[in-house]
């Protein structure tokens, strides 16, 4: 580790070296004091520090306030953190290296001559997005704030939340290129200490050059980088993170990013949402209960719709099988080719409404509506009933937005398989499937859990949802910790 | 023995139900009883409540062994040795005739053109897939899957009261041929399935001692209440007469169901608990073989018995008629020796073991 150098002019120098062409680095010398005996030089990048911050908390006490006090004091360091300097952070750095990676993180460092020592004043402040509601997790009941790109608001939302000494924030520097700044986030006391320290661990073992958001992060620290299923969670909301964090899990913030990560994440997660724990539980039990329903139908409608046409056509009422008949009569293809047209039709759609700008959905809205579903229909490419399954399927895709696209390969496997073996197929992939789900882990916590290994008091907060007053303990399957919730002793 | 690896007292229930429901979901094997075959399913699930508390016995007798490791410590290592092979090749066994016995369901009652080894191969293609994840994944996934079942077949149950299908006439006259049928019969139903519970002392050494008889105890009651239902249900419905004379009387029970003809869904759903048996009979025979080899992982040797069973499964039978000759007539004495001779001999000398150690 390179030491500060004690001379100006070499510091200068080496400064230079390390900041040519970074043309956005501002060096300013001054002196302290009525004679120019004590130079002082202040670095900091432009843009990244809050110029008001620099003018009135470390020039003006610096070249204009030290002319009223006495300056024969012995060392200048505690003169200038005691006496002078009015920045609410200061922090003495020894090392060049540091002071360089805190110029670059938006801190202004001070250098005095003839001392290994430079101070380094916190003057953060750069543009930067306003709160707002954030699009992914919109709720009608809740707080409507989300989290923002810059790391310390993050950080003051979550703790405006859960005023607790034991809520930890813990630092780390990712990245060799980009020094990102991430924080493992846990509340000490119920996170359970192997889960942080898995974390810990997984986080320190990242090699990498560039952590630009934290699905570069996700992805080193799954538990099963091949699965289909995502075992990471992400929110962009602070509530969900206070919830999280309540039950024990742990969130890692990451700088740069509105997406906070919760771990370990289970799969009854993608069925949860902030606003069941708002609203009154019937309502919220209810909701739960139509997204479960809708999981099942996005991923097996068309395969089941497929079974049925190719297969058991005799498990079809008689006259719904007639109508059934009718519309498909004089359409070409089979069941199945129908199927995974409308399905690949209805991707196209949607990765085209995501990435296009605003003002042309409308465009592809009316293309979508009207040429490729009444027309479709119309010129005998697909059936009537086709074009309900697979507007009910697309629907039904929209309620477990965590899953993501998870859900398209099971719905493109299950086609396939029940195309081949019809009901048998079906039930052969969704237990292939169900398998492998068992088979998962989240940082050590069984993926399926709590319905297997079955944790009775976890079911409470599952498919419906127990009054607030009835859930009084906190997920077992995640910590078993402090686990009571309404006992306010300990 | 793994250590870390531990399953839950609720999880060896279901998996002892899915494995004794296995088959019995899906026929009805006791037809030598006709319409006393309801005495025999409960005779049946008394000497099937003493066959698993003998073999839990034999595990508690020697704690943290399996079927394997008894065999050798008891029988000596040539001889021991012999007979764990042979218990493999029971096990290896038992898979193919379950694996035969749904492929052969699936092509009589739905898929009738289909090739039935196509059948056999998907099925033990996704119960080959489950066994590699070891016991953990099994215990979890019969944890899902066999509560589903059961609500399926108590759901069917229900049904049919709703729709009066049912006919108390069909139960009588009462013990018309005297007790022998019915002592046959529900000996066969004591060899198969609740016999075939030895293999579950390949599975009693991953579960803590306390409460293992409670539960497997349990499991058996639950299986058998289940399967008296199921020959209750089949019985009052189609009478002794129908069920003498066709394959499969469940999937004729629920064709019953008037306006709605789901039998494919409710077929694919009993199919369920044979899949788990399938799954636990292959892990029986890939563990005993690891144990028999000292290899600490029984994967390597997942797919070779799978691969063996499905080619068994064709291969042992012609037809369906053969398959349900054979279950009735050679199968009971055949597992005499595997179920109850080698059985009694390992409890007998564990227990004078331990007794000359406390005296």
């Amino acid at each position: 580790m390179q030491n500060i150098p004690q001379s100006l002019e070499q510091a200068k120098l080496e400064l230079k070296r390390v900041f040519a062409d970074c043309d956005d680095f501002c060096l300013r010398e001054i002196s302290l004091g009525t004679d120019d005996e004590i130079n002082i030089m202040i670095g900091f990048m432009e843009g990244l520090v809050n110029k008001q911050m620099v003018n009135a908390d470390i020039l003006k006490p610096i070249m204009i306030e030290s002319h009223k006090i006495d300056l024969k004091y012995n060392n200048i360091i505690n003169l200038l953190q005691k006496e002078l300097l009015t920045a609410n952070q200061l922090t003495a750095v020894n090392s060049f290296t540091d002071a360089v990676v805190s110029i670059l993180s938006g801190d202004t460092v001070i250098f005095i001559s003839g001392y290994h020592t430079a101070l380094k004043v916190d003057t953060k402040g750069w543009e930067g997005r306003p709160v707002e509601e954030p699009d992914t997790e919109s709720v009608v009941r809740g707080p409507r704030e989300g989290f923002i790109e810059t790391l310390q608001t993050n950080l003051a939302m979550i703790r405006r939340k859960v005023k607790n000494p034991n809520l930890k924030f813990e630092r780390m520097k990712l990245g060799a290129q980009t020094n990102t700044d991430v924080y493992v986030c846990y509340i000490k006391g119920i996170a359970h200490e192997g889960i942080v320290d898995t974390v810990r661990k997984r986080l320190e073992e990242i090699k990498i050059d560039a952590i630009l958001e934290s699905g570069y992060i996700e992805e080193f620290i799954e538990d099963a980088p091949f699965s289909l299923f995502p075992t990471v969670g992400s929110t962009e909301k602070p509530d969900v993170a206070a919830a999280k964090l309540l039950e024990g899990r742990v969130v890692i913030l990451c700088d740069g990013t509105p997406f906070a990560l919760t771990v370990p994440f289970l799969f009854i997660e993608s069925l949860q949402a902030s606003e069941d724990y708002y609203s009154r539980f019937y309502f919220a039990s209810l909701v739960r209960i139509i997204r479960t329903v809708a999981l099942v139908i996005t991923t097996t409608l068309p395969a089941a719709y497929v079974a049925l046409i190719s297969f058991h056509q005799d498990v079809i009422p008689f006259k719904l099988l007639l109508n059934i008949a009718a519309s498909r009569e004089g359409i070409p293809f089979s069941a199945f080719t129908e199927a995974l047209f409308m399905g690949i039709t209805f991707e196209f759609l949607r990765e085209a409404g995501v990435r296009m700008p605003r003002p042309i959905g409308q465009a592809v809205s009316i293309v979508g509506a009207l040429v490729l579903g009444e027309s479709a229909v119309s010129a005998g490419l697909v059936s009537n009933i086709m074009v309900i399954v697979t507007a009910l399927t697309a629907i039904c895709s929209f309620m477990s937005p965590s899953l993501g696209v998870t859900t398209v390969f099971l719905r493109l496997i299950n086609l396939a398989a029940s195309n081949i073996m019809g009901f048998l197929g079906l039930t052969l992939s969704l237990t292939a499937f169900l398998i492998h789900l068992c088979s998962l882990r989240s940082f050590g916590v069984p993926y399926t859990a709590p319905f297997t290994p079955l944790a009775g008091a976890d079911l409470k907060d599952t498919v419906i949802r127990y009054p607030m007053w009835a859930m009084f303990t906190r997920p077992r399957s995640i910590t078993r910790k402090n686990v009571d919730r309404m006992n306010f002793n300990q | 023995m793994p250590e870390y690896i531990r399953i839950s007292y609720i999880q060896l229930t279901l998996l002892l139900t899915g494995f004794l429901l296995g088959s019995s979901a899906i026929m009805n094997q006791s037809d030598t009883a006709r319409q006393d075959s309801w005495l025999a399913a409960i005779l049946a699930v008394i000497a099937g409540v003493a066959v698993i508390s003998m073999n839990v016995w034999i595990s508690l007798l020697n704690p943290g062994k399996s079927l394997i490791g008894i065999l050798k410590d008891k029988f000596g290592n040539v001889f021991g040795t012999v007979t764990a092979v042979l218990y493999i090749w029971y096990f290896i066994h038992i898979a193919a005739l379950v694996t035969r016995e749904l492929a052969e369901f699936m092509v009589t009652t739905t898929y009738a053109e289909t090739p039935i080894i196509f059948v056999a191969i998907c099925m033990v293609l996704v119960t080959a897939y489950l066994v590699r994840h070891g016991l953990e994944v099994i215990a979890r996934t019969s944890e899902i899957l066999i509560p589903l079942l059961i609500v399926s077949v108590i759901i069917i149950f229900l049904v049919m009261i709703n729709l009066h299908e049912y006919n108390i006439e069909n139960l009588l006259p009462f013990n018309e041929r005297g007790l022998k049928p019915i002592l046959h019969s529900s000996f066969i139903m004591t060899t198969f399935p609740y016999g075939e519970s030895i293999l579950f002392t390949m599975i009693f050494p991953y579960l803590y001692h306390r409460k293992l008889l409670k539960a497997s105890i349990l499991g058996v009651l639950i299986s058998g209440l289940l399967i008296l239902g199921i020959t209750l249900r089949d019985l009052m419905v189609l009478g002794p007469d129908l069920i003498s004379r066709v394959i499969f009387p469940p999937h004729i029970t629920t064709g019953l169901i008037p306006n709605l003809d789901i039998t494919p869904l409710v077929e694919v759903n009993l199919i369920i608990a044979g899949g788990i048996k399938i799954a636990i009979c292959i892990f029986a025979a890939a563990l005993g073989i690891a144990q028999l080899l000292g290899e600490h992982d029984h994967k390597p040797f997942v797919v070779p018995i799978s691969v063996l069973t499905v080619v068994l499964s064709i291969w042992i039978f012609d037809d369906i008629l053969a398959f349900f000759y054979w279950i009735n007539t050679v199968w009971p004495y055949y597992s005499i020796p595997f179920q109850f001779v080698i059985p009694v001999l390992l409890l007998l000398m564990s227990w004078l073991k331990t007794k000359q150690r406390t005296v």
